[in-house]
């Protein structure tokens, strides 16, 4: 009699075995289930939100040329209103080509490198990026403003930059908002904690009230146009 | 009352037994309570992004019209006055505006396709994605080899432009795009070509089986910018002579 019991506990231990690891498994199908529900709708609320910002940034725009649409009416009857309505916007096609010497609130940016090290093109680009990421609306570096298509060129011991040789160290002005830069440049593992402990390069930043940016060259060396045909 | 050896045990079986099927019902009730909530949170997301969609092509219409009648007005006032200095002007505006990526433009060029990684060859899912200095790497090469326009994902790349990579997306004027990324520059094709064929930074992507893919256009239109022109330039103040 001993015996029977004996199966008999085992045999239901062995169902008992059976049950936990089938829940355990269908517990932990429930949780990833769950989880992927979750999942989804955090996903549907990024991309509502990146919507709803889409349609803010439209309606900004759509609001500025209605603006101008109304000014352009108006300006219909007086030479001088029309006269300062294009001059307006010559200019600001200009600043946004980098025809205008510029200023305003920014950062500066110096990279140069020790005995051991070189700074070479691709650390340059990255601050560039770190800065435009930052809203930089004008950059310069070593006093060469740069442009939709400047290059950032190795050329032996130089950088080339629109056409020009430089050296280290590079001074990087940009105009931007000074806390937001700085402290996306300096941020944990950010352009500068890279460059410093990979690279070997030093990176010197200092936000100022008064960052000047030179108007890039309008001889036809760096802006080029030849080869696009506007699109009527 | 004495309780038995297998009794005991058999307490304990029972026990555990009661144990697991509240634990189970108890789980199953709760995925069941989330199922409808999150299912119609999902729905009603799905709807707001439908009507927040519909509205930005609404706006996109707007923009364009508005666009065209902007030109048209800036013609009109110019051409009613007749006057010959205010018709240079316009010209020279029109020529300024080429130059700073305001006007959609055509030409020779290539086009590049990069994607991810097809299938996880690497241990390091790192390697499997397109990172920043991939893309900033290739774009600054084709501005070595003269692009005089470029565009990523029908975004135009002005000096201002950011390339910042997230996982599988990439940030380009504000705006997200997910891969695959198609890259569009104006130039002299066979310089483009020859420039992307000697690249380091592309022979690396292709190594770590990133797709790419480069062809040779004879012509390629690249838009102008879309985004907002104020917000390019508040900061900033001219200092005209």
């Amino acid at each position: 009699m001993k015996l029977h019991t004996n199966i008999a506990i085992m045999a239901v231990c062995i169902v008992l075995g059976i049950i936990l690891a089938w829940q355990y498994k269908s517990i932990d199908y429930n949780t990833r289930a769950a989880s992927l529900q979750n999942k989804r709708v955090e996903e549907l609320k990024d991309e509502l939100i990146r919507a709803k910002k889409e349609n803010e940034n439209l309606a900004q725009r759509n609001e500025e040329l209605e603006t101008r649409n109304r000014e352009f009416e108006a300006a219909k009857g007086t030479i001088s209103k029309t006269t300062e309505l294009l001059n307006e916007e010559l200019q600001r096609a200009r600043t946004i080509a980098g025809l205008t010497d510029v200023r305003g609130k920014g950062v500066v940016v110096t990279l140069d490198h020790n005995e051991f090290s070189f700074v070479d093109d691709l650390n340059i680009l990255e601050v560039l990026n770190e800065l435009r990421a930052s809203d930089a609306q004008a950059i310069s570096i070593n006093d060469e403003r740069i442009v939709a298509n400047s290059e950032v060129r190795v050329a032996g011991r130089y950088i080339m930059i629109n056409g020009k040789q430089m050296l280290a160290p590079f001074v990087i002005k940009a105009i931007a908002e000074p806390q937001k830069v700085e402290h996306a440049l300096k941020m944990l593992g950010g352009v500068v904690e890279r460059l410093e402990e990979y690279y070997n390069v030093q990176v010197d930043v200092k936000a100022s009230d008064f960052i000047n940016i030179p108007k890039v060259k309008d001889d036809g060396t760096v802006i080029k146009t030849d080869l696009l045909t506007p699109v009527k | 009352m004495r309780i038995g050896n297998n009794q005991f045990i058999l307490l304990i079986i029972f026990m555990f037994l009661g144990l697991t099927f509240t634990i189970q019902i108890r789980s199953n009730i709760k995925v069941n309570m989330q199922k409808p909530s999150s299912v119609q949170a999902a729905e009603d997301l799905k709807r707001q992004i439908e009507e927040e969609n519909a509205e930005i092509e609404l706006l996109k219409q707007k923009i364009k019209d508005n666009e065209e009648k902007n030109e048209a007005f800036l013609k009109a006032a110019v051409d009613y006055r007749g006057d010959e200095e205010l018709n240079n002007r316009l010209q020279i505006l029109d020529i300024i505006k080429l130059k700073a990526g305001l006007t959609d433009v055509k030409g020779a060029g290539v086009t590049i396709k990069l994607d991810d990684a097809a299938i996880r060859v690497h241990e390091n899912p790192n390697l499997l994605i397109i990172h920043d200095r991939d893309v900033i790497s290739v774009i600054n090469e084709l501005k070595r080899a003269g692009a005089q326009a470029i565009s990523i994902n029908g975004e135009r790349l002005l000096s201002t432009s950011e390339q910042v990579c997230a996982g599988p997306t990439i940030r380009i004027n504000k705006k997200r795009y997910a891969t695959p990324y198609i890259i569009n520059a104006i130039g002299d094709p066979d310089q483009l070509m020859e420039e992307l064929n000697k690249s380091g930074q592309i022979a690396m992507l292709i190594e770590d089986n990133i797709r790419v893919e480069i062809t040779k256009m004879s012509e390629i239109t690249i838009p102008k910018y879309s985004g907002n022109i104020e917000n390019l330039i508040t900061g900033l103040e001219v200092l005209e002579r």
